[in-house]
């Protein structure tokens, strides 16, 4: 078994670092832990169940440029958006939980969905190497086990680390990508024999059941069934569930400049705020905010396993811990399939 | 390389300034050229946006000018502005933007001179200050931005932590329970908007009982924090076509419904206020211990003076003991305090730095009772008044609107601050703004629901010392 | 890889005014090479580009088989469309297209044809007429009716006129009973009034209709008052855009992207669709 020891690791980071890669992990900021970008190995913290945002921010960023416009007399230059130097940085995530990776997988999908390629997320992923941190433990709000992903599974990763018993690692090549970055670095890891930390994996939700509940949500007359609104009343659509969700993907393009300059922006942007299907005419399709969680319920139960065949909820938690009002979409899960049960003809 | 010269941007009022300038003109006065003028119709026409809107677009020093007080062509529109400008100049002061970038000044339609020698004055004041360069970085940064790495505030549990005992309930906790079901029974209300227990966290969360029985699901306790009175603006339509609400109160609740009441959100008789005695609440659920410790305590309720309410159809419960607190001026007036003593440009610092980290979620907005505007102005795009990028320019843009649409009207819950996944010390904003309203107009949000919001009236006599 | 999101850059070589709020742009790229390629299908949109305001999604009303250029019609309603109505000839706008499914038109070879619009629906299936009236034998008749509040509010007013002079096509005009002006020459009633009134046959025909929400619900009903089946009628649905490609999420119908899996549906598949609009 191919194993990294914690200090080969640091120096790894080191040497990953000297060569202007950027290295993406899991760190403290004000006691909480967060993915973000290091300057330093000692920065790293593993002991945090999981970070409060996704890796998603570094693939598919809260606001970017898409285009820049200058206009003239003689006419309108448009010109691809690049960031200053040229190309996307060489990016290594380092300790990304299996939920987050798995997350960019259902990402890739809907930004390859069709045959349309998204190149400012595909660039990046191309210039990213996934290298994650299986679980030991989940806490109360995790649910991975509940959506057909566990503590060590290895979507979207490109290398598979899991704890060892002595404070090392075990790893294991996922992908082509992955087998590369042990092979250019191989001077940080060794063969040898390790004990893998027991790992306790959350419990699967009861009464929850995925494909009961893709029945249920694809029968276009459940749509108005009063689960939706008896839930979301609560709901104020502040968007935070949106925002750390590492599978959702929704954005607004728009432009900012003045008459004569300016740039498309790309911006995160929530199925959960009040104007984000509303029409110029003033017509609104989910004017409530009920019509809005569902659509978000769905989205990530149904409109992503069937259009873009991937996981839409990876069951890291991240929206439970943040909702402001206790929404919990694990409770929804066992509601909705609930109401398929009820459904369910007796045999 | 030409040289730099300050660029001015002046907003006048048809009636009175612009004439003024004309008659500067007219009469071949001499003056700085450094002034673009912007006319509008009256002085009270002029949004803080706009004073924004000129710096974003790169000017130095703004000058706001109308007619005289008692001179407005349409009455009182420059009193009108007069007030505005007394908030607006407290939070663009506390922001850390130099007093002297943004003049104030009433020039009439025959003070040619005044004019001139006012442009020559914030001209050379402008000049000596420099170009606004930290306004216009803010642009740069958002052109070489491409994310933003978050701080998230404290507290990442989702609630209690195993094996710390719950607090106890509130001795008139059956009480509340009984009132809410003889409610409900006799259909006064249909819905009952209360606390209860979440069912796979352990918190408490906002719930709403339509049925008798559900009635045991309410509970009142110290994380009773969250402000329900969102739930009652007309625009959240799905607890209204739930019907007639009774809404479970603490007295800071109450405050807030009663700016709802003045603003004719709700009608006194189309809610049912349980007011209850309150003896203080967690700011953040996640840290409780057992027990009610002072530094848990959220910031609204130090000074409270509503523990037992002041508005209600019904008090539950006897008036309650006051919660322990520190001595002296609360945590939130110490740092205002501390910012005040800081010169213009510590306190611009203090303020990017937060506001670099806003991700735009609005969230701030979403769960403030007092934002009900059903399309708030961030998503009016015709023009777009606040850019919709989290970047430095349009997060500062946000914040400030959001300040000052809420100036002499927030009643300090801070569930804003609470929402914030940034840690942005919103409250200090909303707070000194309050101290604004109290110290110039005399009033404090929340008591009493037959006074007009000071925003929306003004007074002949109202104080200033900073306009021309 | 390619900037999916990068416009391509069209000059407006006329602008003609249809009525006091909407507009006729007939656009030619500025790439010569794409002048010559670009090829759509009829059905299909395209996102335009007013630089400083924002992208607008608008149906290609012209011709597929024109080539050199393409022609839009919008109405001016909000920021991107206030920006575009303001431009001239000359002038640069972006173009991202084509986007979206298209109507069948090998479905529609031999059979009857009835076209019916209102308001600013006519030009989203225009294009279907003009690839009909250019291969006019390999259709059966062709009948439009088309309906505005007032003859104020009809757009393609001359190109009216010219169907109407034609033998190969019924065109058949309205306006609503409380917008008749001096002089109207045409019917008089709201569409499915006037619909029944001319009673079409069902039999070997189709229906392609674009309108306001409640002009198509009520002529669905008339429809199927007259016989046609929900297979046989057609429509071009639309929703608030922004990518165009799937990706932002926000023009679903339940499951349904309309950007991408639409914007034609027929009365059918909406019947099955999720009430989300």
């Amino acid at each position: 078994m191919t194993r990294l020891t914690r200090n080969n690791l640091d120096r790894w980071v080191e040497a990953l670092l000297a060569e202007r890669i950027r290295v993406v992990g899991p760190v403290m900021q004000a006691g909480q832990p967060v993915y973000a970008p290091i300057s330093r190995p000692s920065a790293l913290d593993f002991s945090s169940v999981i970070p409060r945002n996704s890796i998603k921010d570094f693939l598919f960023p809260q606001t970017e440029t898409v285009m820049l416009y200058t206009i003239r007399k003689t006419g309108v230059e448009v010109t691809d958006a690049k960031p200053a130097g040229g190309e996307f940085p060489d990016t290594v995530i380092l300790g990304a939980r299996p939920c987050d990776a798995a997350g960019m997988t259902s990402l890739r999908a809907v930004f390859t969905w069709q045959g349309e390629e998204d190149p400012l997320f595909l660039e990046r992923l191309a210039r990213t190497t996934v290298v994650t941190l299986a679980c030991v433990r989940g806490d109360a709000c995790c649910f991975c086990t509940s959506v057909g992903l566990a503590p060590d599974a290895p979507a979207g990763s490109d290398l598979l680390l899991r704890e060892t018993v002595d404070g090392n690692f075990s790893v294991e090549a996922v992908t082509d990508k992955g087998t590369h970055l042990l092979a250019r670095w191989a001077q940080y890891f060794e063969e040898g024999a390790e004990t893998l930390r027991p790992v306790i994996p959350p419990p699967v939700i009861e009464r929850s059941n995925v494909e009961k509940m893709l029945g249920w949500l694809s029968d276009p007359a459940n749509y108005s069934h009063e689960v939706w609104s008896e839930h979301a009343a609560q709901c104020l659509g502040c968007g935070a569930c949106t925002y750390v969700c590492p599978t959702c993907h929704c954005f607004d393009l728009t432009d900012e400049g003045t008459a004569y300059q300016g740039d498309r922006r790309k911006n995160w942007d929530a199925c959960q705020f009040d104007h984000f299907a509303a029409h110029a005419s003033g017509h609104n399709p989910r004017a409530l905010q009920s019509q809005r969680w569902r659509n978000r319920f769905m989205c990530k139960f149904h409109f992503y396993p069937t259009k873009f065949s991937a996981a839409g909820c990876v069951g890291c938690g991240r929206c439970i811990r943040v909702c402001y009002v206790g929404l919990d979409i694990a409770e929804m899960m066992e509601k909705v399939s609930a109401c398929a049960d009820r459904q369910v003809p007796d045999a | 390389m030409a040289k730099w010269e300050p660029k001015i941007v002046a907003f006048v009022c048809n009636w009175c300034t612009y004439a003024g300038a004309d008659l500067a003109g007219v009469t071949r006065t001499q003056y700085r050229p450094n002034v673009r003028i912007v006319r509008v119709p009256c002085t009270g026409r002029v949004d803080a946006q706009f004073i924004i809107k000129a710096f974003e677009s790169g000017a130095d020093g703004v000058l706001v000018s109308g007619c005289h007080p008692g001179d407005c062509h349409y009455i009182s529109g420059n009193l009108h502005a007069k007030r505005r400008w007394i908030f607006f100049k407290g939070l663009t002061d506390f922001l850390g933007i130099e007093p002297e970038r943004i003049q104030y000044a009433w020039v009439s339609a025959s003070e040619a001179n005044k004019w001139a020698r006012m442009v020559d004055a914030v001209t050379e004041t402008v000049r000596g200050l420099g170009p606004f360069t930290r306004y216009h970085a803010l642009r740069q940064a958002a052109s070489e931005q491409n994310g933003t790495t978050m701080i998230w505030s404290e507290a990442w549990l989702p609630g209690i932590p195993d094996g710390v005992p719950l607090p106890e309930e509130a001795a008139f906790v059956p009480l509340l329970r009984e009132k809410a079901r003889e409610l409900l029974e006799r259909g006064e209300v249909k819905v009952v908007i209360g606390y209860g227990w979440a069912r796979r966290q352990r918190r408490v969360v906002p719930v709403f009982i339509t049925k008798p029985d559900d009635v045991a699901r309410l509970v009142f306790n110290p994380l009773c924090v969250n402000n329900l009175a969102v739930y009652l603006p007309r625009k959240q339509q799905d607890v209204a076509k739930m019907g007639k609400p009774a809404i479970v109160a603490k007295g800071c609740d109450i405050k807030t419904i009663v700016v709802l009441l003045q603003e004719e959100q709700i009608a006194r008789d189309g809610v049912v206020i349980l007011g209850v005695s309150c003896s203080g609440v967690v700011y953040r659920q996640e840290l409780w211990q057992g027990k009610l410790a002072p530094d848990l305590l959220s910031p609204k309720c130090a000074g409270c003076d509503v523990k037992t309410p002041h508005v209600a159809d019904c008090i539950i419960g006897e008036p309650a003991p006051s919660a322990p607190e520190p001595p002296g001026p609360s945590e939130a007036q110490r740092q205002i305090e501390a910012l005040d003593r800081k010169s213009p440009a510590e306190r611009w610092e203090f303020w990017k730095d937060h506001f670099e980290r806003c991700i735009k979620c609005y969230a701030c907005s979403q769960v403030c009772p007092l934002c009900y505007c059903d399309r708030c102005i961030t998503e009016k795009n015709n023009p777009q008044w606040v850019e919709t990028s989290a970047h430095p320019q349009g997060n500062f843009s946000w914040n400030v609107v959001r300040a000052i649409h809420l100036a002499g009207r927030c009643t300090y819950c801070g569930e804003c601050d609470r929402a914030c996944p940034v840690n942005i010390p919103l409250n200090l904003l909303n707070r000194k703004l309050g101290m604004v309203s109290e110290e110039s107009f005399g009033y404090r949000s929340g008591y009493d629901e037959k006074a007009h919001p000071p925003m929306v009236v003004f007074h002949p006599d109202d104080k200033e010392n900073f306009i021309r | 890889m390619r900037n999916l999101y990068l416009p391509h850059l069209t000059t407006i070589k006329t602008a003609v005014q249809e009525t006091f709020d909407t507009w006729t742009f007939e656009l030619e790229f500025q790439d010569p090479a794409l002048r010559e390629s670009f090829v759509f299908q009829p059905g299909q949109f395209g996102l335009l580009s007013a630089f400083g305001a924002g992208e607008s999604t608008l149906t290609l009303a012209s011709g597929s088989l024109r080539r050199g250029s393409v022609d839009v019609t919008f109405r001016k309603i909000g920021r991107v469309t206030g920006a575009l109505a303001s431009l001239n000839t000359g002038d640069t706008i972006g173009f991202r297209g084509p986007y979206g499914n298209r109507f069948p038109m090998e479905l529609f070879k031999g059979k009857n044809l009835l076209f019916i619009a209102g308001g600013i629906g006519l030009p989203a299936v225009t294009s279907v007429l003009y690839d009909a009236l250019a291969a006019r034998g390999e259709y059966g008749t062709i009948t439009v009716l088309y309906g505005a509040r007032s003859s104020r509010d009809l757009v393609y007013q001359r190109q009216i006129a010219e169907w109407e002079r034609r033998p190969d096509v019924n065109m058949v005009k309205t306006v609503d009973p409380w917008g008749v002006t001096e002089g109207w020459d045409g019917m008089v009633g709201l569409i499915p009034v006037v619909l029944e009134k001319i009673n079409p046959s069902p039999e070997n025909a189709v229906a392609i209709m674009c309108g306001p929400p409640i002009m198509i619900k009520f002529t669905l009903q008339a429809l199927e008052k007259l016989g046609f089946s929900p297979e046989q009628v057609y429509l071009t649905l639309e929703n608030k855009m922004k990518c165009g490609l799937g990706k932002c999420g926000r023009c679903n119908v339940g499951d349904l992207y309309i950007c991408k899996e639409g914007p034609v549906y027929t009365a059918a598949q909406t019947r099955r669709m999720y009430p989300d609009f």
